[in-house]
């Protein structure tokens, strides 16, 4: 017994008739010449395409079933394999059914070649519908799949910061130029809260407003305090299907820049006014009534002349070095020598300027320092400059040498109102002041320090201020000679 | 000797005879000449070759940038013919090399004594007034037939089709093993066969050539086979009885005595 039919009943059920066999196969059965003319057909080809014996049998080659694109692989690919290989498996083509659709079908062709006749091809053709369904959307899936990668690696290689927020306000996305920017890595933040990443963030969220999809609303530049730092962002926001993309971009150079420019006409319209106003005064009156003025009077006023075109003279120094600084195109000419013979001349010199306060030499040690004599006296020059200004009238600046640890380190002391612990590091910024709005009748380019400690860093030295209990005391350190 | 392994070229035939280049065309590889080939190799230096991208080239070599262009592959033919020295070249080209075949002679004529076009088209797509065959609909058809027969191709076989000679039962086994390349590299060469226009390429050809031209050849009708004779300054058109656009596999013996009452003439 085979199965649920007994022996007596199987062979009359497997004696088939063959013709039927061949006829109703669930398979379509073609058998061409070797140009592909149809020679026989089965009824199975025959529902498949659509077409009646008569109009196939000696008529029609198999490839004017095809539609023209199809040709093409045929004559390129099916019909040379089935001459170099005599079978050919799993051809995926169309084929153009009489009412003129296109069927999806797979051919197995195999070439029956004997001496002696001619070449026969019988070839199996099945419908494959559903099989190239399936299989265009797999296409389908790997071109998705092809096209997200793509979009995901190009995420990788944006310069802003790119972050996708989820309807719960958690992190979906995180690109590395926003890892970058706020300082956080990208796997510590991915299923975090923004804020909880950034602290700064929920301060600036609610000033962005954010766009209806692919409709960004206008961005906004806001300063975003991160880890270590305050960064200017410029953020724009817009919903997407997965919640809220935010791009950002680090505006704060720019913004630096501003601000360069805002210092720039600061400096040009307090700074250098009064020096040019105060000579162009000065000639102006020599000029008119230089005659009728004693010598006295012309003294002074010839005096003021020489004063305020020195002091424009170092204003535009400072600015001119500054851009050199900032371009690092400052000629160093590292060197042993001895800071303690730099800092009596500068002091001796100091003498002579006008409105000096005293300085006091509190002890001077001659050990030697690595460095460049000439950038050094600069940059002692603007530290003692600064203290002179901000020293009351009278008041005692005292200086020392002395060798500390493995550097050479220059204190100046003054006695002047100090400064706020708070802007110790900062009054070596580029043109700091501590009273912007001029107030105090200090002056000054506000690049001094900035300069100073420039030099110094490009000496391998350093400036600084030490904890004090009056006044303000600096510090320039070289590192002692090797 | 990165063009010989490169391009797969394989060498055979007589040591000094005068060198025959074949080429095959868009599809298949150096297989196509199995049965043309061995006819010369008593009379001369046969060396046949897979075009990168096809056979067992050097798939790795394939650029899209150098391939963009039929160029690209003239200039492996150019590079070829340097590397081993050749002089007076007989190029026999199939479809697509045909092409190649005329811009490498254009390019250097004194490499080349004779070109041999089997199923030439310098522009497959109609034009105004020139009939081509096709339209641009028809090509993206081909893509798509290639895309549905690419779906079995995986990478892990890359290295069987471009085996390994001392191991070819690697890719006996494989189904339609001469036919198969990377899906990519089969598109492209696609659109940059079938997209191609080299028309004013064949006035550039100062050698004798034949066109050998096929009854019914869907891919270069008749119309573009006199084409082809009329636009070349020596070219010669036969029609063979052969029907198909590959003569070389379905009518070897006629294709071979063609050739060679070309060679045998002036």
């Amino acid at each position: 017994v085979s199965g649920e039919i007994s022996d007596d009943v199987l062979p009359g059920i497997l004696e088939e008739n063959i013709e039927e066999l061949y006829e109703d196969a669930p398979v379509g059965y073609l058998s061409t010449a070797a140009d592909g003319t149809i020679l026989k057909a089965n009824r199975t080809f025959l529902t498949l395409c659509g077409f009646d014996a008569a109009d196939l049998v000696g008529r029609r080659r198999f490839y004017d079933l095809l539609p023209p694109g199809a040709k093409i692989y045929y004559e390129t690919h099916y019909a040379p394999l089935l001459r170099m290989q005599q079978d050919v498996r799993e051809i995926a083509i169309e084929v153009v059914r009489a009412d003129g659709r296109r069927v999806p079908v797979l051919v197995n062709a195999r070439l029956k070649n004997e001496p002696g006749v001619p070449a026969l091809i019988r070839l199996t053709v099945s419908d494959a519908s559903d099989r190239r369904r399936y299989e265009r959307e797999l296409l389908a899936a790997r071109v998705e799949a092809e096209s997200r990668a793509a979009a995901a690696s190009a995420l990788q290689h944006v310069k802003e910061g790119v972050v996708l927020v989820d309807d719960d306000g958690l992190i979906v996305v995180l690109n590395p130029a926003a890892s970058r920017l706020f300082g956080v890595e990208i796997e510590r933040a991915v299923g975090l809260r923004l804020a909880s990443v950034v602290p700064g963030w929920a301060a600036v969220a609610p000033r962005i407003a954010v766009g209806r999809h692919h409709e960004a609303a206008a961005s906004v530049v806001v300063p975003l305090a991160v880890e270590a730092d305050t960064l200017w962002i410029a953020a724009s926001a817009e919903f997407a299907a997965e919640g809220i993309v935010y791009t950002l971009r680090d505006v704060t150079a720019d913004r630096r820049l501003e601000e360069f420019r805002d210092d720039i006409v600061s400096i040009v319209s307090h700074e250098l006014r009064t020096p040019v106003a105060g000579v162009y005064g000065a000639a102006q009156t020599l000029a008119a009534h230089g005659a009728q003025l004693d010598q006295d009077a012309r003294n002074r006023l010839t005096e003021m002349i020489v004063e305020q075109s020195g002091r424009l003279s170092r204003i535009l120094e400072e600015i001119l070095l500054t851009e050199q600084l900032d371009a690092n195109n400052v000629l160093l000419e590292q060197t042993a020598f001895t800071p303690a013979e730099v800092v009596a001349r500068v002091v001796g010199v100091s003498a002579l300027w006008r409105h000096t306060r005293p300085v006091r030499i509190a002890r001077l040690e001659g050990t030697h320092a690595d460095g460049d004599p000439g950038l050094f006296e600069q940059a002692l020059v603007n530290v003692l400059d600064n203290a002179m200004k901000y020293s009351p009238s009278g008041g005692e600046i005292v200086v020392s040498v002395v060798a500390h640890r493995a550097s050479v380190r220059v204190t100046i002391a003054d006695g002047g109102p100090g400064v706020a612990p708070s802007d110790a590091e900062r009054i070596f910024e580029k043109f700091f002041r501590s009273d912007p709005g001029h107030a105090t009748g200090v002056t000054g380019t506000g690049l001094g320090l900035y300069i100073a400690r420039e030099l110094m860093r490009r000496m391998r030295g350093r400036v600084g201020m030490l904890p004090s209990d009056r006044g303000a005391t600096f510090f320039l350190d070289l590192p002692a000679a090797s | 000797m990165t063009v010989i392994h490169r391009n797969n070229v394989v060498l055979s035939g007589r040591v000094r005879g005068t060198p025959m280049m074949f080429a095959h065309g868009f599809g298949c590889d150096q297989n196509m000449w199995r049965y043309v080939a061995p006819a010369f190799e008593d009379d001369y230096r046969v060396i046949l070759f897979d075009h990168v991208g096809a056979g067992r080239s050097d798939l790795s070599a394939y650029d899209r940038a150098r391939y963009s262009s039929l160029d690209g592959y003239a200039a492996d033919i150019l590079e070829i013919c340097r590397e081993l020295e050749l002089r007076e070249v007989i190029f026999v080209g199939h479809s697509v090399s045909a092409m190649m075949g005329v811009l490498a002679a254009a390019e250097d004529p004194e490499r080349f004594a004779r070109l041999v076009l089997v199923g030439p088209s310098p522009r497959y797509l109609d034009d105004d007034d020139y009939v081509g065959g096709f339209a641009r609909e028809d090509i993206d058809e081909l893509l798509d037939s290639l895309d549905n027969n690419y779906l079995g191709w995986s990478a892990a076989m890359a290295p069987a089709i471009m085996g390994n000679p001392t191991r070819p039962e690697l890719t006996e086994e494989l189904t339609n093993s001469f036919c198969r390349t990377d899906p990519q590299i089969a598109k492209q060469f696609a659109r940059v066969t079938f997209l191609s226009d080299n028309r004013d390429d064949l006035a550039r050809v100062s050698v004798p050539t034949l066109v050998l031209q096929t009854q019914e050849d869907v891919i270069a009708p008749m119309e573009v086979g006199a084409y082809v004779e009329r636009a070349l300054p020596q070219g010669q058109l036969v029609v063979l009885n052969a029907t198909g656009h590959c003569p070389n596999l379905s009518a070897p013996e006629e294709t071979i005595n063609a050739i060679n009452t070309f060679l045998a003439t002036g």
